[in-house]
């Protein structure tokens, strides 16, 4: 797979492989599986050995089960489920073997991503109660909060088991909207496949898509030409921008800052309606394809002035909201992520860089024009809610600063290079997605479509985490710590 | 609370004035893309790059070889722009128009769909302000909407 070290592995050298990475200091990323034409299922998985360094795919044939290593590698955990609900692969000595993306009740006629699965049929499926365990004790209540819930917010299913406003255990039951979209790329045209992966996660459509296109080229071992690469920094950098504010006007919401939820929205309404005057999407989408952008962009003579227009009304805000101490009271000390649990557990992003994780994409494994930029990459070490909006805060004045560089100062030439992958090529895309570190990887098929894309996710990294926050926290801080995360559940359902 | 209160007293109203006055400008969407309009006597005979491209197959083509029917469906576009790339005789064109809110599922099924004028819009808002006297509340049932 280009973008990425190739290591062929038996089943029974993955632990050892699993340890090595470990004491190496390095990462592990994901892990899925597919099934390529041989007829036996490959399970894949991503390590990255440490910043600067390429990444590593290591492939094991799958005959029978794998050993699982949650226990070397927790954030494992998640994956391998995935992969049992979706391909059909045991992994051994799993410590949570239960469902995860297909509920309870659910029972495909066989593996949905495996070439078996009659296309375009319905999974069976009648409601059962979610296996979870219980906890006992007198008087624990029980509350299983959503899917449905009010005001506009994704659909996710919160399990407490509490008493009076404490909460002893959480449970995120999520996949209420698993839409299938791996699957819905199989058989698409690369050429066209980013138009799916803008729509995976509406609020991450560039990255996205730019992660995709990239997973593309490197399958096509294309460079896209300089403009390109600058121009597609830009759309990510506005794309982080419009995020962040919208995350603010949330935790000012969340903390019952009305005036503050209100103007962090009105913020990120003008940030969208500038992505809009720029690229006729305010979402950023319709722009990015394999080999570059599908149009040149013109920037409005006014673009700087509208946006330091909107940088200084950003500013003021950020101050006020710093001045205010019935919003920081809620933040301090809310939601504490300790270092060793967000590194264990998978954390990525501005969450990971709130618990004094020092780990950003654009730096570590720069892509696009980003080796060509100079940033800054905030952190914190308190981990709290506090920790995590500081995060974002800097990374806002940081984008910002690089929106400018990038428009002042973009180069000229074409945007667009061919591109066209060859049957059973194979590529890795990647990119740092306002919630975190987002990955493409994608086989293409001998009949030159696509085979099969795996989308790693930051959000669901995330909500694996989020719940070693809130056991044995309480009810009232529950909302305002999970605005603190910033996650999707668009991104992690799929 | 005396900074966010001022604050906010000092921002005032941030509703636009659409559709009292009308368009994207209004609006605040200038340059905001919505979905491609179609002109079918544009479309040249035996070519079906839109209907390839169309992943969520929203363009149909139908009936016999010599001439064929070209129809867009808006309620299965997704607004990606690739069949306006892919013609090559310029059937589908770019609109930022938005005025189109129809009764029903099946009048966004056949082209052409028609815009409301300015002046239709604002007779429209003045109606429900009849009606409702000031607010009109709609519920929205979140079935999985991103944020």
């Amino acid at each position: 797979m280009r973008g990425a070290d190739e290591l062929r592995l038996a089943a029974d050298a993955l632990p050892a492989a699993a340890r090595s990475l470990h004491e190496g200091g390095g990462k592990m990323q994901m892990a899925y599986a597919w099934f390529p034409d041989t007829g036996r299922a490959e399970v894949c998985y991503l390590a990255a050995p440490g910043a600067g360094r390429p990444f590593q795919l290591w492939r094991v044939s799958e005959a029978g089960a794998l050993p699982s290593l949650s226990d070397c590698w927790p954030l494992l955990s998640w994956y391998e489920r995935e992969t049992h609900d979706l391909c059909g692969i045991e992994f051994a000595g799993h410590p949570e073997p239960l469902p995860l993306v297909l509920h309870e009740g659910a029972a495909p006629v066989a593996p949905p991503l495996s070439p078996e699965y009659p296309r375009a049929a319905a999974v069976d499926y009648s409601p059962q109660p979610p296996a979870i365990p219980k906890v006992l004790g007198p008087d624990v209540q029980e509350l299983p909060w959503g899917p449905v819930v009010a005001d506009v917010v994704e659909s996710s299913q919160q399990i407490f088991f509490y008493l009076g406003e404490h909460i002893l255990h959480h449970r995120p039951r999520l996949f209420f909207k698993h839409r299938g979209m791996e699957k819905r790329f199989q058989g698409v045209d690369p050429m066209l496949g980013m138009v799916l992966a803008e729509r995976v996660s509406g609020v991450g459509s560039a990255s996205h898509a730019l992660a995709y296109c990239q997973a593309v080229e490197a399958a096509a071992g294309v460079q896209v030409p300089p403009r390109a690469a600058w121009l597609r920094c830009l759309l990510v950098e506005l794309e982080r921008l419009y995020n962040h504010l919208h995350y603010f006007g949330m935790l000012a919401e969340a903390t019952t800052l009305k005036v503050g939820g209100a103007e962090g929205k009105l913020l990120e309404e003008r940030l969208k309606q500038v992505n809009g005057r720029l690229t006729g999407s305010r979402f950023l989408r319709n722009l990015l394809c394999p080999g570059g952008l599908r149009r040149d962009l013109e920037i409005p003579y006014d673009f700087v002035r509208m946006l330091s227009g909107v940088q200084r009304e950003a500013s003021d805000y950020l101050d006020n909201l710093e001045r205010t101490h019935s919003y920081l009271d809620r933040l301090l000390t809310t939601g504490v992520l300790p270092r060793q649990i967000a590194f264990d557990q998978g954390a990525t992003g501005p969450v990971e860089r709130a618990s004094d994780l020092r780990r950003d994409l654009r730096r570590d494994h720069p892509y696009a024009a980003y080796d060509e930029l100079d940033f800054e990459v905030p952190t914190r070490t308190a981990g709290d809610a506090n920790a995590r909006a500081e995060v974002r805060a800097e990374e806002i004045v940081a984008s910002f600063a690089l929106v400018f560089h990038l428009v002042t100062r973009l180069p000229e030439g074409s945007v667009r290079t061919d591109c066209r992958p060859e049957p059973g090529s194979e590529g890795l895309g990647w990119c740092e997605n306002p919630r975190g570190a987002l990955f493409y990887a994608l086989h293409v098929g001998a009949d030159g479509r696509l085979a099969r894309v795996k989308i790693k996710s930051p959000s669901f990294s995330n909500w694996r985490v989020f719940p070693y926050t809130v056991h044995d926290t309480n009810m009232m801080d529950f909302a305002i710590n999970q605005a603190s995360f910033g996650m999707t559940v668009a991104g992690c359902d799929r | 609370m005396a900074l966010w209160t001022a604050f906010g007293l000092g921002r005032g109203q941030a509703t636009t004035s659409w559709p009292r006055r009308g368009g994207a400008e209004a609006a605040g969407q200038a340059g905001v893309e919505t979905l491609p309009r179609l002109d079918p006597a544009k479309c040249t005979d035996g070519c079906s790059r839109c209907a390839e491209v169309c992943l969520p197959q929203a363009i149909t083509l139908a009936g016999a070889d010599e001439k064929m029917r070209l129809n867009l469906d808006l309620g299965r576009c997704i607004g990606c722009r690739l069949c306006i790339e892919a013609c090559p005789s310029g059937a589908f064109t770019a609109s930022t128009s938005f005025e189109y809110a129809v009764r029903g599922r099946d009048a966004l099924r056949r082209q052409p769909i028609q815009d409301q004028t300015a002046g239709e819009a604002a007779a429209r808002a003045d109606v429900v302000r009849r009606r409702f006297r000031g607010s009109l509340h709609i519920r929205h049932l979140d079935a999985g909407s991103c944020n």
